[in-house]
């Protein structure tokens, strides 16, 4: 099977497609399991299979299954868990192909296949063995966010900045293809995504120095297809005649290189660690790019571009067609990294192709994903950096009084350095049309301070000390109607609600805390349905599938780590409130309510 | 606590284990003189036989306030704070507190920091100068506030 796309065919093909190879998967080399890609702009049946971090090309993280409904999940129980053997930050998402999950640990990036027909027995582990001197490098925990499946193979990025393709029956290594340079400050650490036979993924670094950069790989053989990077001369960026940014201040040559003080972005970061998207009708992939590097704005003046943002980019050969900062000349850490889920949504009348991005600035923004125009943005978290949002510049009106620079120390900045939401990704459901938001509620006060670069060392300049926001809560489990623009519910959470969310067609939303606690919500109201406690803090991804006895499961790991688990997964020390970035000082609590762990957890009814 | 001798070390501990795996008395074959080997910095508190009197090496600018201020702004300036914050610890392990994975004598933190260590601790040596590592190790024992008596005791305690 080459062509994997059938996202545009009617859903009488796709179920019948998906009824002939579905789980059949990892029987039997010759047979592959149907992938059915789709963004939420075309309903499709759910096969029941969980084939890349965010479920779908949309990052919609919405599954149809719907045995487990807001009636009856209270009743559900433990089905089977697996311990992955590695006490580190686990965000990653579990993958179920045919009969078969597989998982990807924190480093040292062991991946596992676990049997769905035999109560998770593991039928393999592949250790790629990536240097421990990797872990060094690594700014915030050693996650790792998930795997993708293709045509018979698992794909992901071990921390060394490599990326491996390994057989999805026998967990045979069929190669492995180096990326980036520890030395040089570069980790790898999110999902790839597969879009026509090569997985496109970026590196880690921010804190390092690193240049940003996307890269695709071909799945069948391992060999780079073609790279871009974020800051830099055009030609480097992939920025050619396509390219038509929506804002005129995004118009010009070289703009990578002119935005920058001399030579600067070459160690300017906009590295690419969080989400990727993929509209099949437009061709475009869509990635946000980190923050630009030293924190310290007064070491870098210009727009820093195109670090803080997002570009659109030609699925095939990365060109790049619009691109659009979210915060230019970052002055907060506000990395663009976050989730781009698209939807179709009636905007003025109008049914628009549209890419909903949570962002870490505090707005929530529904562009255009045609054009990068944005069409709205409105405060989802409490914000002092900014007044507000100028719509027709497609800008946010900065607190210019609140810039902090070497020996300056700004206080009460809303939202922190991780944002009003960092990497945890939301959930959209169609049926509701509710987007499922997991995100903080901190402040800080910032100082800048000279950095010096040293290639494979930390390039920060900042000292940062982070607290909780006004009421007391550090995190918050949102749902926001992106049409009406407002919220429609939400929980408060005592800290960061750092774990991804899923949406199910049960109308149940599921969530995890970082004290312990796998949730499960009313996608309507958010009246709590059921809780299970696990043995370790939640900042995984959760999935829902159908198992080979055609029962709904829903997958979650523990393992509190992280940039806000730091904490616990590094064993910091709670008297220094700047460590680990000054999260510490929001988290001293922490360790009061969780130890490390690992642990897969799989619930279904009885 | 120069290289050779450090290598030296592993050379002799190396031979004794040979000399125990093969349940004799512990002494030397092949006509190695093993009280001829100088030790290095115990990263172990575990000896095989009998005890012998710790000879860690100790910082010869140790509690020197001079050479604290200049560690720290040493600290700053190699990117040490950017890993381990003011001490508390980030990509790094924290250093103020009583947990000392590669010991924390003067000669052990000197030397974690010209060979690095293996779980990301970059190898700073060819570096930096002898000097300064000196006097960042003076600033790290200032913060660690250990004494001399706890900077022996816990080399090697995790």
């Amino acid at each position: 099977m080459t062509g994997h796309r059938f996202v545009a065919l009617a859903p009488v093909v796709l179920a019948l497609l998906a009824g002939s190879c579905t789980r059949s998967g990892a029987e039997a080399k010759s047979e592959k399991p149907a992938v059915v890609y789709a963004t939420s702009a075309v309903s499709h049946p759910d096969d029941g299979q969980w084939l890349m971090a965010s479920k779908d090309y949309g990052n919609n993280r919405f599954s149809g299954l719907e045995q487990i409904n807001a009636g009856n999940v209270r009743n559900l129980k433990l089905a089977w868990s697996f311990s992955t053997g590695v006490l580190r930050g686990h965000e990653g998402a579990p993958l179920v192909v045919g009969d078969t999950m597989y998982y990807v640990t924190p480093f040292p990036n062991i991946l596992y296949a676990l049997d769905l027909k035999n109560g998770g027995a593991k039928k393999w582990e592949y250790k790629p063995k990536p240097p421990s001197a990797a872990q060094g490098v690594a700014c915030c925990d050693v996650v790792n966010r998930g795997a993708a499946y293709w045509d018979g193979k698992i794909v992901y990025n071990t921390l060394d900045a490599h990326m491996v393709g390994v057989d999805a029956v026998t967990g045979m290594e069929l190669w492995r293809t180096k990326l980036g340079d520890i030395n040089q400050g570069e980790t790898m650490t999110m999902a790839p995504i597969v879009v026509k036979g090569k997985a496109i993924a970026g590196n880690s670094g921010g804190e390092f120095g690193v240049r940003g950069w996307i890269a695709a790989v071909d799945v069948s053989n391992g060999k780079l297809a073609w790279r871009a990077y974020n800051t830099g001369p055009d030609a480097d960026v992939l920025i050619g005649p396509r390219f038509k940014p929506f804002y005129a201040r995004d118009r010009g040559k070289d703009l990578g290189v002119t935005s920058w003080p001399a030579e600067h972005w070459k160690i300017g970061g906009g590295s690419v660690w969080g989400w990727i998207s993929y509209d099949p009708e437009l061709n475009l992939i869509y990635h946000g790019t980190g923050n630009p590097g030293p924190w310290n704005p007064d070491l870098r003046p210009g727009d820093n571009k195109w670090t803080a943002g997002i570009f659109a980019r030609d699925a095939d050969n990365g060109e790049a067609v619009w691109a659009y900062q979210w915060s230019p000349h970052d002055l907060y850490d506000y990395d663009g990294i976050n989730e781009n889920v698209l939807l179709d949504l009636p905007i003025n009348g109008q049914t628009r192709k549209v890419l909903v991005r949570p962002e870490r600035n505090g707005y929530l923004y529904v562009l255009d994903r045609q054009t990068g125009e944005v069409l709205s943005a409105d405060k989802y978290v409490h914000i002092t950096t900014s007044t507000g949002f100028d719509l027709k510049n497609g800008l946010v009106l900065e607190d210019k009084s609140k810039t902090p620079g070497t020996g300056r120390t700004m206080r009460n900045l809303c939202p922190s350095a991780p944002g009003g939401k960092d990497w945890q990704p939301s959930s959209w459901s169609p049926r509701t049309r509710l987007l499922y938001i997991p995100h903080n509620n901190l402040c800080m006060d910032m100082e800048g301070v000279e950095a010096n670069y040293i290639a494979g060392t930390p390039y920060v300049g900042a000292s940062v000390k982070m607290y909780a926001g006004p009421g007391g809560n550090r995190g918050e489990f949102s749902a926001w109607d992106p049409v009406r623009r407002q919220k429609a519910w939400s929980i408060k959470e005592k800290f960061p609600a750092w774990s991804g969310a899923l949406a199910t067609a049960g109308d149940v939303v599921f969530y995890g805390t970082m004290d312990r606690d796998f949730k499960a919500v009313d996608a309507r109201s958010g009246e709590l349905l059921w809780q299970f406690r696990t043995g370790s803090g939640i900042i995984g991804q959760p999935i829902s599938f159908k198992g080979p006895d055609g029962k709904q499961y829903i997958a979650i790991a523990d393992g509190v780590g992280g940039w806000a688990g730091a904490i616990v997964a590094g064993g910091l020390d709670p008297r220094d409130e700047t460590s680990a970035l000054g999260f510490v000082g929001a988290m001293k609590d922490l360790p009061a309510h969780t130890n490390q762990g690992g642990t897969i957890y799989v619930f279904a009814l009885p | 606590m120069c290289l050779p001798c450090r290598r030296c070390w592993w050379i002799a501990a190396a031979l004794l284990g040979l000399a125990i795996g093969g349940c004799s008395p512990p002494q030397p074959r092949g006509g190695v003189p093993l009280g001829n080997m100088v030790e290095g910095n115990r990263q172990s508190i575990l000896q095989p036989g009998p005890p012998r009197p710790a000879r860690a090496v100790r910082n010869p600018l140790a509690g020197d306030a001079e050479a604290i201020e200049a560690g720290k702004q040493l600290f700053s300036q190699f990117n040490c704070a950017g890993c381990h914050a003011g001490g508390g610890g980030a990509i790094g392990p924290a250093l103020i507190d009583d947990q000392w994975i590669y010991g924390s004598s003067g000669g052990n933190i000197f030397w974690t920091i010209i060979e690095g260590r293996p779980q990301g601790m970059p190898s700073f040596g060819g570096r930096i100068s002898e000097d300064q590592t000196w006097r960042i190790v003076a600033y790290v024992q200032s913060i660690a506030k250990l004494t001399e008596e706890e900077k022996s005791e816990k080399a090697g305690i995790r």
